[in-house]
């Protein structure tokens, strides 16, 4: 299963403890938090790494990546911060049959 | 008008408005057996109101200036329509003397107070101005337009409020606290008033502080008969203008509410009155009361009086204009437990309730016992910005106010509005407040409790980590066996939709 996370107001946010997740009508969007004991209405939209959850009338940016975006991500701030070579690990391990690119090629 | 005392008091009315009082208006007139006929402009072609009526009469471009506000796009509508009355609404030309008159010289019945009443209420010095001749107490200030001699200001004393004369809605109101402030405030205030009113007139008054925001329902026929439906509370605003309404009012005792109704009653009688119209007050620490102005017209919060009153005001405007009396049922109507009215604004309460724009996703309004729903939104739409951000008024009726409270929490908890900030989170948190679980708020109830709002609480924060969560897993998922398409598009909702069924 992938490895994904969540960040909410750019900070790494876990899931509540004791707290699940169902929905009610997925095609809206529309879910159900609860914990046993209580519960509340969510909305859920978003789309690959944006997502917006609406909590008690609160419309909420949360963002999600896997392990593999988190890798790229931190190797493009790399990239902006210091200027040189990027290190780019695989999302899988494996052997390595042909490189694409050389040296010299222009990178966007 | 009507001829025949079994029909309907018209066979057709235009709708000069759009939006929720549009409809609103529409759902009077089917009860009533008139046909109801709605305008549209080129944005709202296909709009809910322009949906609902029996035909919808286009009136010109998006712009409200050349659409919803200009006179004769709306009266040649009532007349290529066949409508025998004009119902204003609210906002647009709901106030306008010139737009009155016009439909009154075209043949048709105003379904609002009478050109006179709504010129000479219409300017807020000359309301004061009468106001005051009727013994009502007004608000300590001038009666007369504020040239460039400042004394009279440094009379009044600091701090004040500059006022537009011919203002409504917060336009050209300019708090001063200071002297050094007020020249340029009143610049500005005329400004303001000048680009929204066409009128640079502008007056002061001292500012009351702490104060409630307390208006007075009226009903009057053709024949002289005036009812005084109860009071309403909107003492929490933002920009001055309503965000909640309550009625009664947590803070008016019987002995100030009779004060408040003969004050009503005096103003009115300063004028040639029928029809439904608002009269509006400062309620001071003390309990003292100050005219503010008077409203001739239906309120956007007109459905908090319905709800205790039970009657339907929409209605009996429609029947008095009509010429029919006002019954005993409605001069003496029987009051019923309480009732609290929020709006939901496209608004972003966590940024100085500075406006958002963008497509409704989801739209998910609450049901059940004591909820009423007045919208003209509809899921997946585009929110218009040439018009007012709102997006339902959502009503709830108890036996008691904590029990309506306690109601307004729950459908609340189950309003789910996608695609934009809307000020929800502010009165869900709003119905957890003790200030307003007291009923102890006053107008500055915004600024010194919420601010921008709380920080997001821990829970909630982490309850938003698992449903994106969640969202991104289940996406994943069913992109297992189909590439499904994103949460927040209309068409992917509408496919979603279609995958089910099948």
């Amino acid at each position: 299963m992938t490895d994904y996370r969540a960040r909410v107001a750019g900070e790494a946010t876990e899931r509540p403890d004791g707290w699940s997740i169902e929905w009610v009508d997925r095609s809206e969007g529309i879910a159900r938090a609860t914990n046993g004991d209580a519960s509340l209405l969510l909305l859920i939209e978003g789309d690959g790494q944006a997502w917006w959850v609406t909590v008690r009338g609160r419309r909420v940016a949360v963002e999600i990546r896997s392990w593999r975006e988190r890798v790229l991500a931190e190797a493009e701030t790399s990239a902006q911060v210091a200027g040189g070579p990027v290190t780019v690990a695989a999302t899988l391990p494996g052997l390595i049959v042909a490189v694409a690119v050389s040296v010299g090629d222009e990178v966007e | 008008m009507r001829t025949d005392s079994n029909g309907p008091p018209f066979d057709r009315i235009l709708i000069a408005n759009r939006g929720e009082i549009a409809v609103r208006v529409i759902r009077a007139c089917r009860e009533l057996g008139i046909s109801p006929i709605a305008v549209h402009s080129d944005a709202d072609a296909d709009s809910v109101h322009a949906r609902a009526a029996d035909r919808s009469e286009r009136i010109g471009p998006a712009a409200a200036a050349e659409s919803y506000l200009s006179i004769e796009a709306v009266v040649d509508a009532a007349l290529r329509s066949g409508a025998a009355a004009v119902h204003p609404g609210y906002g647009f030309l709901s106030e306008n003397p010139a737009f009155a008159r016009a439909v009154e010289s075209a043949g048709l019945t105003f379904i609002g107070p009478p050109p006179s009443t709504l010129e000479a209420l219409g300017n807020k010095l000359a309301a004061r101005r009468a106001a005051e001749s009727a013994g009502v107490p007004i608000v300590p200030g001038t009666t007369v337009a504020l040239g460039d001699d400042t004394s009279s200001v440094d009379a009044v004393g600091f701090p004040v409020m500059l006022k537009a004369a011919a203002g409504g809605g917060g336009r050209g109101m300019r708090r001063v606290d200071a002297v050094e402030d007020l020249r340029d405030a009143m610049a500005g205030a005329r400004r303001e008033a000048e680009a929204a009113f066409g009128d640079g007139t502008i007056y002061v008054e001292r500012v009351v502080q702490p104060a409630r925001h307390v208006e007075v329902q009226l009903l009057g026929d053709r024949h002289g008969a005036l009812a005084i439906l109860g009071e309403r509370d909107c003492s929490i605003q933002r920009r001055h203008q309503k965000l909640v309404e309550e009625s009664p009012s947590p803070a008016v005792t019987p002995e100030v509410r009779a004060a408040l109704f003969e004050s009503a009653r005096r103003v009115a009688e300063t004028v040639e009155f029928h029809n439904a119209a608002t009269v509006e007050f400062l309620l001071d620490a003390a309990g003292r009361h100050y005219f503010l102005e008077m409203n001739t017209r239906l309120q956007v919060e007109h459905g908090v009086t319905e709800l205790v009153s039970g009657l339907d005001l929409v209605a009996w405007q429609i029947r008095v204009a009509a010429g029919e009396a006002l019954p005993a049922s409605v001069l003496e109507p029987s009051f019923r437990g309480h009732a609290i009215e929020v709006r939901i604004y496209a608004e972003d309460p966590y940024a100085g309730f500075r406006p958002t724009a963008g497509r409704i996703g989801a739209w998910r309004m609450p049901e059940g016992p004591g909820v009423r729903v007045d919208t003209a939104t509809e899921a997946w739409t585009e929110l218009r910005t040439e018009y007012d951000p709102l997006l339902a008024k959502l009503m709830v009726h108890a036996t008691d106010r904590p029990s309506a409270v306690a109601r307004l929490r729950r459908a609340l908890d189950e309003t789910l509005v996608g695609g934009l900030q809307t000020d929800a989170g502010f009165l869900r948190w709003l119905t957890d407040s003790p200030p307003f679980l007291t009923g102890a708020y006053d107008t500055g109830f915004i600024d010194e409790h919420w601010g921008r709002g709380p920080e997001l609480s821990e829970l909630d924060r982490s309850l938003s980590a698992a449903a994106g969560l969640e969202g991104r897993r289940s996406q994943g998922a069913r992109r297992g066996w189909a590439e499904a398409p994103d949460l927040t598009s209309a068409w992917g909702s509408a496919a979603r939709r279609d995958a089910l069924r099948s």
